[in-house]
């Protein structure tokens, strides 16, 4: 699985993209996986107690988890995930 | 007269008379200023089949009741004329500090009638308005201009000027404020240059009063807060500008590329945001009463395309980026740099460009047209060499000038052009994303994604998350938008201010400082009132349902690759039911009834 980090998700990270080997069911599992690898900030930037933080845009191969199951969509190993946080522009 | 000057100036470039007017407050009460009050006394005065680029057509330059006061990100003016790119209304508006200056002058509008029998400016300095010879400064890109005629004039000046690009016509040619802010889209520095009016200069020194002190300062401040504590307003359009939405729109796979052959770039980050805060970035920059700060000052360092300017912005980045198959941000960069000073959208410049690409990969266009140069989608350097020329008109630059419209349709093929109403649409693929392609479809200057920015909700998830796929109830949304983008164009406002606050903010402090009592609904009303009267105008141009459709490549040919692969748009399907939520008939034409609602009949 491929994670890509975007604006400040990837100065966090200090990364653009990574390959993700572990298996993990479902988007939470995944944060939560990333959480403990990556330190509390990377936790605390995208959860908001056990819910996504409002200001975090998941994509699992391009469509927004919202439009999905949320934290509890599925995650195949050859999926692509996208993390950014609230941005905008025009 | 709380909010506006009271005054509205008048200039006949034939005959040189400078006249006033009064502001009409009733008209000011309907349209609100700026957007609103410029079309009202532009549709008013000029025969909507008048030839852009003739005297008969006339120019309005409006600040709005914000403008020049400490509202948040409210110091906007706008620009009506009607555009020679799309021969309909063209409206444009730019932040900076030119509009303050104009209010501070002490008027609401000012008028340019007529045409110049020889280049001249404009020097307004509160009362006192000299037309003066510009013989000297036709020719001189926007910084000479802008620092010349500030050297002649007040050093304090702010000048609103057109570059080559306006002088000679391109038909996508913008004004320039303060060298780096454009009115920029439909062509109304072409308008000017038509005139041979190559700047307006600008002292004011007077105020302007509010009705409730207090309460309008609770309304800013509250505005300000909401701005804030938003992630976009408050930190996101600082730290990576317009340009972030690169990486995002690629991810799930509308960002248009190659013409809009396709919406995914594998390459696109290198032009992102990201890229552009890590390289080319010197500081953030913010327009008067600015607390978002999404302007780029930039700097590109590679010796190639060395320079300093300001921008790009995201459509920029994509149109002579991922638009035309290039990923190099030091040459977008240097080609945004370039467009600022010889006053030229980049939008549609680097549209255009990929509609020729697209043209000489077809065969269509030829190294005889290009005088040699492969204009292969990708080609850094023809990108490059190419902004220049068209700014300059020269060579093939000559008709990319045109926009991309014309330019395919000389060479028979009109169907590779990307616009609506002739007018190049921005960098979001309406195949991927439902509900911006019918904005873009029925925007009333043409292809255009800020008059309706439903991206917002379709794709970000401020104020809603909608799902880009879907249709339903976008018709709503995409009306709703319109309406209050109008109403926030004609206060002065910046859109942008939308990330955080919402019609109950604007209609809040427009109420305190106007004295006018507006209710969230009577903000919107005022809106659509605006937006219903431009539809006339365009009606009256010749405008009917056909030019309410996007390009037809984009309803029949699907995206190819990436996240939103076999994706097309359905603008037609949803075109029906958004002109009943408007009122109109099944044409697009606004009942009598509407129009009567809504005080225009």
């Amino acid at each position: 699985m491929i994670i890509r980090y975007f604006a400040d998700i990837r100065e966090l990270m200090g990364r653009k993209e990574e390959t993700w080997t572990k298996a993990v069911p479902d988007m939470r599992s995944l944060l939560e996986g990333l959480a403990a690898e990556n330190g509390s900030a990377f936790g605390k930037r995208v959860f908001d107690g056990d819910q996504l933080n409002s200001t975090i845009i998941l994509f699992i191969n391009g469509r927004d988890v919202v439009h999905l199951k949320g934290l509890d969509s599925p995650l195949k190993s050859d999926d692509v995930v996208a993390i950014f946080p609230m941005v905008a522009g025009g | 007269m709380n909010g506006y000057s009271g005054t509205i100036l008048r200039v006949n470039l034939t005959t040189g008379a400078v006249t006033r007017q009064a502001t009409d407050m009733k008209d000011a009460a309907l349209y609100i200023g700026a957007r609103g009050l410029a079309d009202k006394i532009y549709i008013d005065e000029v025969d909507p089949k008048v030839d852009p680029l003739s005297p008969d057509n006339m120019m309005v330059f409006a600040p709005g009741p914000f403008t020049g006061t400490f509202a948040p990100s409210g110091g906007r003016y706008h620009v009506v004329t009607k555009g020679p790119l799309t021969d309909c209304i063209a409206g444009a508006n730019s932040g900076g500090s030119w509009g303050p200056e104009l209010h501070y002058a002490g008027y609401d509008a000012l008028i340019i009638e007529g045409k110049s029998a020889e280049p001249v400016y404009l020097w307004i300095k509160d009362d006192a308005v000299e037309i003066r010879s510009a013989a000297h400064l036709w020719g001189k890109w926007v910084p000479d201009t802008t620092d010349m005629v500030r050297a002649e004039t007040d050093i304090d000046a702010k000048v609103a000027c057109i570059g080559p690009a306006g002088e000679k016509q391109v038909l996508f040619a913008a004004i320039m404020n303060e060298m780096h802010r454009a009115a920029g889209r439909g062509g109304v520095g072409a308008v000017m240059g038509s005139k041979n009016l190559k700047a307006i200069a600008v002292v004011g020194t007077k105020s302007l009063s509010v009705a409730r002190p207090k309460e309008f300062k609770e309304a800013v401040l509250l505005g300000r807060k909401g701005i804030k504590e938003h992630p976009v307003g408050g930190a996101g359009l600082k730290a990576y500008g317009t340009d972030v939405l690169v990486n995002i729109l690629n991810q799930i796979g509308s960002l248009p590329t190659n013409n809009f052959q396709d919406g995914y770039f594998p390459t696109a980050d290198k032009v992102g945001g990201e890229s552009l805060a890590a390289n080319q970035l010197v500081r953030p920059k913010g327009c008067f009463s600015c607390v978002i700060s999404c302007g780029r000052v930039s700097k590109v360092k590679n010796p190639k395309y060395a320079g300093e300017g300001e921008g790009p912005e995201y459509e920029a980045a994509w149109s002579m980026g991922p638009d035309c198959g290039i990923d190099n941000l030091d040459a977008v960069t240097h080609s945004n740099h370039l467009c600022n000073e010889m006053g030229m959208d980049p939008i549609s410049f680097g549209s255009t460009l990929a509609c020729a690409m697209e043209l000489f990969e077809a065969g269509l266009i030829t190294l005889k047209d290009t005088d040699g140069v492969d204009l292969s989608f990708g080609n850094v350097d023809a990108m490059v060499e190419m902004t220049r020329k068209t700014g300059l008109r020269e060579g093939l630059g000559n008709k990319l000038a045109l926009g991309s419209y014309r330019l395919a349709n000389s060479y028979g093929h009109p169907e590779l052009s990307m616009t609506v109403k002739k007018q190049e649409m921005p960098a979001y693929d309406p195949r991927g994303v439902q509900g911006i392609g019918l904005e873009y479809a029925t925007c009333n200057r043409g292809g255009c994604h800020v008059k309706g920015y439903t991206i917002a909700v379709e794709v970000l998830g401020c104020g809603a998350k909608l799902d880009p796929h879907a249709t339903v109830d976008k018709p709503y949304w995409v009306k709703l938008f319109q309406d209050l983008t109008a109403a926030i164009d004609a206060s002065g406002g910046c859109i942008f201010g939308t990330f955080g606050m919402g019609g109950d903010n604007y209609s809040a402090m427009l109420s305190a400082l106007t004295g006018v009592t507006y209710t969230t609904e009577d903000y919107l009303k005022a809106g659509e009132r605006i937006w219903n009267l431009e539809k006339m105008f365009n009606i009256g141009a010749g405008m009917t349902i056909k030019d309410d459709q996007l390009p037809l490549r984009l309803t029949t040919l699907p995206i190819k690759t990436g996240p939103s692969k076999g994706e097309l748009s359905h603008v037609p399907e949803m075109l029906p039911e958004y002109y009943k939520l408007r009122g109109w008939d099944e044409k697009g034409v606004p009942t009598e009834e509407r129009l009567k609602d809504l005080q225009l009949a």
